[in-house]
């Protein structure tokens, strides 16, 4: 089922009633039921494999927190493994790495024929076989017990704000919240409905009325942009893909709130971050913090933690240099690649790479800066670059991202405009409108929340904009772009 | 996230929402539930008007497909051995300072060939891309017999791509998608607009195509159409917020018609090659061409940077000369006191130039011009 939709709409409302009306153990089985069917909605024959990876964890973390030996354990964890990322494989990158394959050898002179299969990738494949992962590593490495209670370990995974595309969450985080029954308050209502408003916002209104120009900018052929044009589409697409992904987020945040769950926040600003270790921890925070335990940190060297909060951190840990700068762009390729199978997410994430490697080692040189000059100045570099790295992110092909990249290395090509107008107009009031925002909500509504009445007043005004601009633009033109994932 | 919430007041976070969901429905309630905007007229100003001719109950001017079948029947039934096809832009159906008792070029001009026997059948849509006329042209030229076809060359018209959904219906027309396979621009085309499905009753749903969901939203939807008037006119309101917001980007970046408005290249070469096409696939269907310059208001300074003004000119003369085309230009046909005003396309503004719609006398200017054209060229020059 897709967020921006009436039909969702009414589910949740239906499934947040009965939610409040139920006693805990029904409450929990129709949180399940309600969970399969939101998946069903979209494609039902795909349900299976959600409920193998399911079923799978469900057993093998039993049978290793039952277990005594080490050897064992580790034998159990690697069948999980097996599984889920068997599943990603077979579904995600078959096709990518046999196609490759087959082109190296034809390239060696070896004949093969291309392989041609028809595998339609099952919606949040890459979401919940990461958080299956994460609950039977965590039982693993004895952070947290299993859980016995079947359909409760099942809501955690299925449940349906974070089902498709997540915050990817962890154990510990959800299954406390779902065992215990919250008492009502009016405020988990206000709150999230003030989420997914704020997030029907950012998609229907934002995120779905910028997709044409940069599907129209990205459909041109390369020879008819110049090189302002490639920064615009650059930064028009940051902008997309920021409002479409973090909608969803507002939106399974605020669905999980109607029933009194706290979700950690997956994105804090990320355009406004003053370098690429800070960037990490203000934009898909539940992946880069994923990523962090269960991939860099392990290789890096360094203790774990278990919590979905924090972002990419940097690890002095306990290996060699080189053996940390290996484990920095093995995790990145991983990173990319978990977008999708395609050479162009690879390159993305070894852009990411390199751009924290160059920043470890420039940023000594800048210590005795002032604070503001700093903050300041790595604002100025790191939002330029983290846009142009959306190219290989968006761009169809490798060609492309070269060609695109090789445009903005060449000075005549600055000279001239091939976009309409409105496509520059549009991305430059978009960033001016989120510095503007982020400094209203750091400085101006903090004052503002110490006189109520002026609250109240100011939000109603804020509320009755957004409302009416929902309810005109809601509808499912498209689909979130992390769907695709 | 906890800690903030402990200490919000659950009123103080209730009540914006209530408010601001009662404010909302009231305001459009209040100034959109009224009369149903034509947008088509808005876009044209105030001054001018769309004037879609008839002859005997017949409609002589269509606007795409949608309607074309309108124009056919007619076309069938006066059934003449020689007809002319014209295409063309929101010039050709807009009058300026229109009265009733006035009538467009395309009108006089059909009146001027049906006495010599020759049909006259007109399609034109606002801010048309030459690439749109390709794909009617070849959509109509599989369903109706014309021996002349005209095509005015707007240089704004260059600026425009895409192909708007009224039309793209007509690329899973199986004869028309065969002609266009036939082209670069043509196979462009069909790939660009390959995701719309003739059958789509609504593109409003396209994100949940083929899914289970699909017949759902569309229930759901039917029924809140159906029982709710705010609901049905959602789409108008999209429109008029549309129309705010680009009035609100010209009255804070000063823009205005006269404002110079550049070639977008990509767009311009996509909108050449189509016209190449179109010259290609008429002279291999036995259909002489006319084209023109259209006529441009003359009184003030062009909104158009003069080179590239000349270029296209230039080019569109030398490819005219190339695939052995008549061409004329009747860029000075129409004096600047024949043109008008229109609404202020900013918020707020006073009344602007109109570059692109001229009044009655202008129309009857162009349809004698484009007679005449058409006794020194073609088929009235065998008569």
């Amino acid at each position: 089922m897709i967020f921006n939709s009436v039909t969702y709409l009414i589910f949740l409302m239906v499934v947040v009633l009965l939610y409040w009306m139920l006693e805990q153990r029904s409450r929990l089985v129709m949180l399940f039921i309600g969970s399969l069917i939101f998946y069903a909605f979209w494609r039902i024959e795909f349900l299976p494999v959600m409920l193998l990876s399911v079923i799978t964890d469900y057993i093998v973390a039993l049978r290793i927190y039952n277990t005594k030996e080490h050897k064992n354990k580790k034998l159990l964890l690697l069948i999980s493994l097996a599984v889920n990322l068997g599943l990603l494989i077979y579904f995600k990158y078959l096709l990518f790495f046999a196609n490759n394959a087959i082109g190296l050898m034809n390239f060696m002179g070896i004949t093969a024929d291309p392989l041609v299969l028809n595998i339609i990738l099952p919606l949040g494949i890459s979401f919940y076989t990461f958080q299956t992962i994460s609950y039977t590593v965590d039982v693993y490495r004895g952070f947290i017990k299993p859980e016995r209670d079947f359909i409760l370990y099942s809501c955690y995974v299925t449940f349906f704000p974070q089902l498709v595309a997540g915050p990817i969450l962890r154990a510990v985080e959800v299954i406390p919240q779902l065992s215990r029954r919250p008492k009502f308050e009016v405020s988990f209502l206000g709150i999230g409905l003030r989420r997914i408003l704020y997030g029907l916002f950012l998609k229907v209104v934002l995120a779905d009325n910028i997709a044409p120009m940069v599907d129209a900018g990205y459909g041109q052929p390369l020879e008819h942009l110049s090189a302002i044009d490639v920064w615009t589409l650059a930064f028009l697409f940051g902008f997309q893909i920021y409002f479409d992904f973090s909608a969803y987020s507002h939106i399974a945040l605020g669905s999980a709130r109607l029933m009194g769950i706290s979700f950690p926040e997956n994105f804090n600003f990320p355009y406004l971050s003053v370098s690429p270790r800070d960037f990490w921890k203000r934009w898909h925070i539940s992946l880069s913090s994923w990523i962090r335990d269960y991939l860099y940190l392990p290789l890096a060297g360094r203790q774990v933690q278990d919590r979905s909060t924090g972002g990419i951190e940097t690890s002095p840990g306990t290996q060699s240099n080189q053996w940390k700068l290996g484990a920095l762009y093995t995790t990145w390729a991983i990173m990319g690649l978990w977008h999708g199978a395609s050479w162009t997410f690879l390159i993305w994430g070894l852009y990411h790479a390199c751009f924290i490697f160059l920043y470890r080692i420039v940023t000594p040189l800048f210590k005795n800066l002032s604070e503001n000059t700093r903050v300041l100045g790595g604002w100025a570099v790191t939002l330029p670059v983290i846009m142009l790295g959306w190219i290989p992110f968006r761009a169809q092909n490798m060609s492309v991202v070269m060609g695109m990249f090789s445009k903005i290395l060449q000075p005549h090509e600055y000279l001239w405009l091939g976009l309409r107008e409105n496509t520059y107009v549009l991305a430059a009031f978009i960033l001016l409108a989120i510095i503007i925002t982020y400094l209203i909500k750091r400085f101006i509504v903090p004052a503002y929340s110490r006189q109520p009445l002026l609250s109240i007043a100011g939000e109603s005004i804020l509320f009755s904009i957004i409302i009416g601009l929902v309810f005109v633009f809601l509808r499912p033109i498209n689909q979130f772009i992390y769907f695709q994932f | 996230m906890n800690n903030t919430e402990v200490k919000i007041n659950s009123g103080q976070v209730i009540i914006p929402l209530i408010v601001g969901l009662i404010s909302a429905i009231l305001v459009m309630y209040i100034f959109f539930s009224g009369e149903k905007t034509n947008f088509e007229n808005l876009a044209l100003g105030d001054g001018t008007a769309s004037y879609y001719a008839t002859s005997e109950s017949h409609k002589i001017h269509c606007t795409d497909i949608e309607d074309a079948h309108l124009c056919l029947e007619g076309h069938f039934k006066r059934n003449l051995s020689d007809a002319v096809l014209w295409l063309g832009n929101s010039q050709i159906h807009g009058i300026n300072k229109f009265r009733p008792d006035q009538e467009s070029a395309p009108l006089s001009l059909f009146k001027m060939l049906q006495k010599k026997g020759i049909d006259l059948v007109t399609f034109s849509q606002p801010n048309a891309s030459i690439q749109e006329h390709y794909v009617l042209f070849e959509y109509l030229k599989s369903r109706i017999h014309f021996n002349v076809f005209i095509l005015p060359v707007v240089f704004d018209d260059m600026r425009e791509n895409g192909i708007r959904s009224s039309l793209s219906k007509a690329l899973h027309d199986p004869e028309t998608a065969e002609s266009l396979k036939k082209t670069d621009i043509g196979m462009r085309i069909l790939k660009e607009n390959n995701n719309v499905n003739q059958n789509d009753s609504s593109p409003d749903i396209a994100g949940v195509k083929d899914t289970i969901q699909e017949s759902f939203e569309q229930t759901v939807n039917k029924w809140l159409k159906d029982n709710f008037s705010l609901w049905e006119i959602r789409p108008e309101i999209r429109g008029k917020f549309y129309v705010f917001l680009y009035k609100l980007r010209n009255l804070i970046l000063g823009i205005d018609p006269t404002s110079k408005r550049h070639i977008i290249r990509g767009t311009y070469d996509a909108n050449m090659m189509a016209l190449r096409a179109m010259l290609d696939s008429a002279r291999a269907a036995n259909i002489d061409v006319i084209m023109y310059i259209a006529p441009l208001r003359n009184d003030i300074e062009i909104p158009y940077v003069p080179e590239q003004y000349e270029l296209f000119k230039d080019e569109v003369e030398r490819l005219a000369l190339k695939k052995n085309t008549a061409f004329v230009n009747l860029e000075d046909l129409v004096p600047g006191h024949l043109w008008g005003t229109k609404e202020s396309t900013k918020l707020g503004g006073k009344p602007e130039y109109d570059f692109m719609h001229f009044q009655h006398e202008g129309h009857r200017l162009l349809s004698n011009a484009l007679y005449e054209t058409l006794r020194k060229e073609y088929i009235l020059s065998k008569r």
